[in-house]
C-alpha cells in the first residue's frame, strides 16, 4: 500500500476522449486533483486514447518497464485484455482486493468480463485483472404523455409493458420506436435480448455467452419464445412503418418527437432523452436485464510503482469520483448514495438503480454477442429474416445453436 | 565500315540494356502483385488466423465457398450485380454517347463533367446521398416523390435492385467516359455514305457504330465488371449484406473473415476465386472481340 509521503510521477493511461466517453473523461481533471490532494508528493500524468491506438500500443509499451504506465483501462474479452493476459503482461488484482475491498463493491458480473485465464485464450473466467468504474443497461425508454394519452400507465412489469404496447396500436400510435436499417447499432439484437430476459434465466444466459456449461444453448423453448414473441410484434405493427430501411438515430429521433411510446435502448441515450421529452421521459430497467462494464482499470506487470497504480483505482471507486461519473451522466460501478440519486435525472436514477440491482442480485445479462466472434453478424441477419417472414424462431434459434457448437468444438 | 563483330556486340548491349529498362517495373509487380498473389494462393490451402500457426487443410477452403449457403448466395448476388454495374452502364452510355453524336451541340465538356461526377464523389458518401433519397419516408426521397413507402435498402425484393441501380448510377458515367471518344473518331463520312445508301438509325447503330466501338465497349465492360468485383463500400455502407443475406457480397465477407473473424484461409480463398473470375471475365470479353473482329 502506497504511504502519505510517497513522491514520483504517476503515468495513467485511459480511453476516455470526450467523443468516445464523455462522463468518465469530464471526471478525469477531478480524478488527478484529488489524488494528488491526497498524495502531494505524486504528480499524476494522464494520457487519453483512442481504442484503436489503445489495441496498438499497449502490447509493445507493457513490455518494458520504462514504457509501460503505473494504470491504464484496457479493453475487455480477447482482443485487447487477452492478448495483455498472453503476454503476461498485467498483474492480477486479488492481491490488491485484500487490502481495498475492490470486488464486493463492484460486484460479479462486471469483474467476470475482465476475468481471463493465465493463457489468455478465453475470456469470463480466471483471475481478475481489470476494475471497471461505469455500467451500462440496455432498458426501456417511455414517453409518459403519450402513454397517459392512450389509457396506459408507466410499466413496473412484463405484462405492463406489453399491455402498453397494444393500447398504443389500438389508438393508431407507434408503440415502439425501432429500426432495423444501416447505419444500424445494435437495435434488432438489442430487441430480441430484452425479450429473451422476460424468457431465460441471467445464469442460463451467462453460461451460454461465456460457454462454462457443455450444455450451454441458446435452442430452448425460451429462446424460441422470445423470437416468437418479436415476430408477433412485427406483424402486430408496433414498429414504425418502413422500420427496415430506418437507422437507429432515426428511431431515436421519432421518439424524441413524441411520435412513439417506447424506445427500446441503452442508458446512453438518457440525457439526450431526457432533453427532448423533459418531465415525460421515463426509463424503465426489467429485473434481468442486459448490459456491461465499461472500460476496466488494470495494473501492468511491469509497471514501475504498481502500488500508486492500485491507489487511482481505488480513487476510482470512491464516493467522490462515483458521484460525480452519475452528474455526468453515466452509470456508477458502486451503489450511489441516496441522495447522489436524488440529485440525479429520472431516467438516469432508474439506470443507475437497475444497474446495482441487477448486478447485485446476479441478474445482469451479459451481450450474447460476446459468445462467438461471428454471433453479431448471424444474429442481425437472423433477425432480419425472422421479421420479413423468411425463417422462423424455431430455425433462428437452431442456425445461430450449430454455428455456436461448430466454434466451440474448434477451440481446443 | 561496321564490321559484323561490333554489329552483334552493340545486338548484345541492347538487350542487356533493355531488360535494364523492364527491371524497376518487373520488380514493382513482383513486390506489389506477384508476391501477394503467390501469399495469397498459399494462405487459401491453409486455417490461419493472422497471427498465429497456420495449418494445412487443402482445398477445405474451396469447398466450403460452394458448400456455404451464405458464400455461394454472395457469388449469385455478384452475377446478378454485374448486370447493374457493367451491362446495363455499358448500354445506357452507348445510346447516350450515339445520341450526342447526332446532335454536335456546344456545352459537351458541361456534360461529361456531369455524367462522371459520380465517379469522382468517394463511395462512402455517395452511399450514404442513397442511403438518404432511399428512405422509408421523408421529404425528398424517392418514396415521397412517387407517393410510397417502401423500405427499399430494407426490403427483401427490393434491397439487391436498389442498390443495383445505385450502382448503375455510379458507372454510367465512367462508361459514357470510355465511350465518348471512340464514337467521336468514327468519321462521320461512313454515316452520310450509310445514309445515302438508305440505312436508318438502327442500321446505322448496328452495322456501323456497334462494330467501330467494339474495343472501347470491350474496355468498358473490362473496367465495370471489375468494379462490381471489388463492390465492397457501397454495400457495406447501405445495407452490411442485408436485410437477412440477400445483397451479401464477396467483398464483405472477404473483409468479415478476415478482419472481424481472423479466418485468413476463406478470405485468401475467396479473394482467390474472385481474381479467377476477373481473369475469366477479361479474357473472355477480349476473345469475344477479337474473334468477331474477323
Amino acid at each position: 500500500m502506497l504511504t502519505k509521503n510517497a513522491s514520483g510521477t504517476i503515468p495513467e493511461w485511459n480511453w476516455d476522449i470526450p467523443g468516445d466517453d464523455p462522463g468518465e473523461s469530464a471526471v478525469l481533471p477531478l480524478l488527478i486533483k484529488t489524488v494528488e490532494q491526497q498524495y502531494p508528493g505524486l504528480k499524476v500524468v494522464n494520457t487519453s486514447m483512442s481504442l484503436s491506438d489503445q489495441n496498438d500500443k499497449l502490447p509493445l509499451a507493457f513490455a518494458a518497464a520504462n514504457s509501460a504506465p503505473d494504470v491504464s483501462q484496457t479493453n475487455e474479452g480477447l482482443q485487447n485484455q487477452g492478448r495483455l493476459v498472453a503476454d503476461s503482461e498485467l498483474l492480477p488484482l486479488a492481491q490488491y482486493d485484500k487490502l481495498y475491498g475492490w470486488f464486493a463493491k463492484v460486484g460479479p458480473l462486471p469483474l467476470q468480463f475482465n476475468s481471463l485465464p493465465a493463457n489468455g485464450k478465453r475470456f469470463g473466467t480466471g483471475n481478475v485483472y481489470g476494475v471497471p468504474e461505469t455500467g451500462t443497461v440496455v432498458g426501456i425508454f417511455y414517453n409518459k404523455a403519450l402513454l397517459a394519452e392512450v389509457g396506459g400507465t408507466p410499466p413496473t412489469t412484463w405484462d405492463q409493458f406489453t399491455n402498453d404496447m397494444a393500447l398504443l396500436a389500438q389508438h393508431g400510435k407507434t408503440a415502439m420506436s425501432y429500426a432495423a436499417g444501416q447505419p444500424t447499432a445494435y437495435q434488432p439484437v438489442h430487441m430480441l435480448y430484452t425479450i429473451a430476459n422476460h424468457y431465460v434465466s441471467a445464469a442460463a444466459q451467462n453460461a451460454f455467452v461465456f460457454h462454462t456449461s457443455s450444455s450451454a444453448s441458446i435452442d430452448t423453448p425460451g429462446f424460441v419464445q422470445a423470437a416468437s414473441d418479436m415476430q408477433a410484434w412485427t406483424k402486430a405493427g408496433y414498429f414504425p412503418k418502413g422500420y427496415q430501411g430506418l437507422s437507429d438515430t432515426q428511431a431515436l429521433n421519432l421518439f424524441d418527437q413524441g411520435k412513439a411510446g417506447f424506445f427500446l435502448e441503452g442508458d446512453w441515450y438518457s440525457g439526450q432523452v431526457t432533453q427532448s421529452l423533459g418531465a415525460n421521459a421515463g426509463f424503465w430497467v426489467p429485473p434481468v436485464v442486459t448490459g456491461g462494464p465499461g472500460e476496466g482499470w488494470s495494473i501492468p506487470a511491469k509497471a514501475a510503482n504498481p502500488d500508486a497504480g492500485a491507489e487511482i483505482i481505488n480513487v476510482l471507486l470512491s464516493p467522490t469520483i462515483q458521484n460525480a461519473l452519475l452528474k455526468n451522466g453515466d452509470i456508477p460501478a458502486v451503489t450511489p448514495s441516496a441522495s447522489a440519486l436524488a440529485a440525479a435525472s429520472p431516467t438516469l436514477r432508474a439506470a443507475a438503480t437497475g444497474w446495482s440491482t441487477a448486478v447485485h442480485s446476479g441478474n445482469l445479462v451479459p451481450y450474447l454477442d460476446y459468445a462467438t466472434p461471428d454471433f453479431l453478424n448471424q444474429e442481425m441477419a437472423g433477425i432480419q429474416e425472422l421479421q420479413g417472414g423468411q425463417t422462423t424462431p424455431q430455425a433462428l434459434m437452431q442456425s445461430l445453436q450449430s454455428d455456436y457448437t461448430h466454434y466451440w468444438s474448434q477451440q481446443g | 565500315m561496321v564490321s559484323p563483330r561490333t554489329k552483334s556486340r552493340r545486338r548484345r548491349q541492347e538487350i542487356v540494356s533493355g531488360y535494364l529498362y523492364l527491371t524497376p517495373a518487373v520488380l514493382f509487380l513482383g513486390a506489389l502483385i506477384i508476391y501477394p498473389l503467390v501469399k495469397a494462393v498459399q494462405y487459401s490451402l491453409q486455417d490461419w488466423d493472422g497471427i498465429g500457426v497456420a495449418r494445412w487443410v487443402g482445398l477445405a477452403n474451396y469447398t466450403r465457398i460452394f458448400t456455404n449457403s451464405v458464400e455461394r448466395g454472395s457469388l449469385v448476388n455478384l452475377a446478378i450485380l454485374l448486370v447493374f454495374y457493367s451491362l446495363i452502364p455499358v448500354a445506357l452510355s452507348l445510346v447516350a454517347v450515339n445520341l450526342m453524336r447526332r446532335s454536335r451541340q456546344r456545352g459537351m465538356g458541361f456534360f461529361r463533367v456531369v455524367y462522371f461526377l459520380p465517379q469522382v464523389v468517394v463511395t462512402v458518401v455517395v452511399a450514404i446521398v442513397w442511403t438518404w433519397l432511399l428512405a422509408p419516408s421523408g421529404t425528398g426521397t424517392v418514396n415521397a416523390l412517387f407517393g410510397t413507402g417502401t423500405p427499399w435498402l430494407g426490403s427483401f425484393s427490393w434491397a439487391l435492385p436498389a442498390v443495383g441501380l445505385v450502382a448503375s448510377w455510379l458507372d454510367f458515367g465512367l462508361a459514357f467516359v470510355l465511350l465518348l471518344p471512340g464514337i467521336q473518331r468514327i468519321p462521320p463520312e461512313i454515316y452520310d455514305a450509310a445514309r445515302v445508301d438508305g440505312a436508318g438509325l438502327l442500321r446505322e447503330f448496328c452495322r456501323i457504330t456497334l462494330p467501330m466501338l467494339r474495343r472501347d465497349i470491350a474496355a468498358a465492360i473490362t473496367i465495370t465488371a471489375v468494379a462490381a468485383l471489388q463492390s465492397f463500400t457501397l454495400i457495406y455502407q447501405a445495407t452490411n449484406g442485408g436485410p437477412g443475406y440477400t445483397t451479401m457480397v464477396p467483398g464483405l465477407l472477404i473483409y468479415r473473415d478476415a478482419f472481424q473473424l481472423g479466418d485468413v484461409g476463406s478470405a485468401s480463398a475467396l479473394g482467390i476465386v474472385m481474381t479467377v473470375i476477373v481473369f475469366v471475365i477479361t479474357f473472355g470479353v477480349r476473345s469475344l472481340i477479337e474473334r468477331n473482329a474477323t
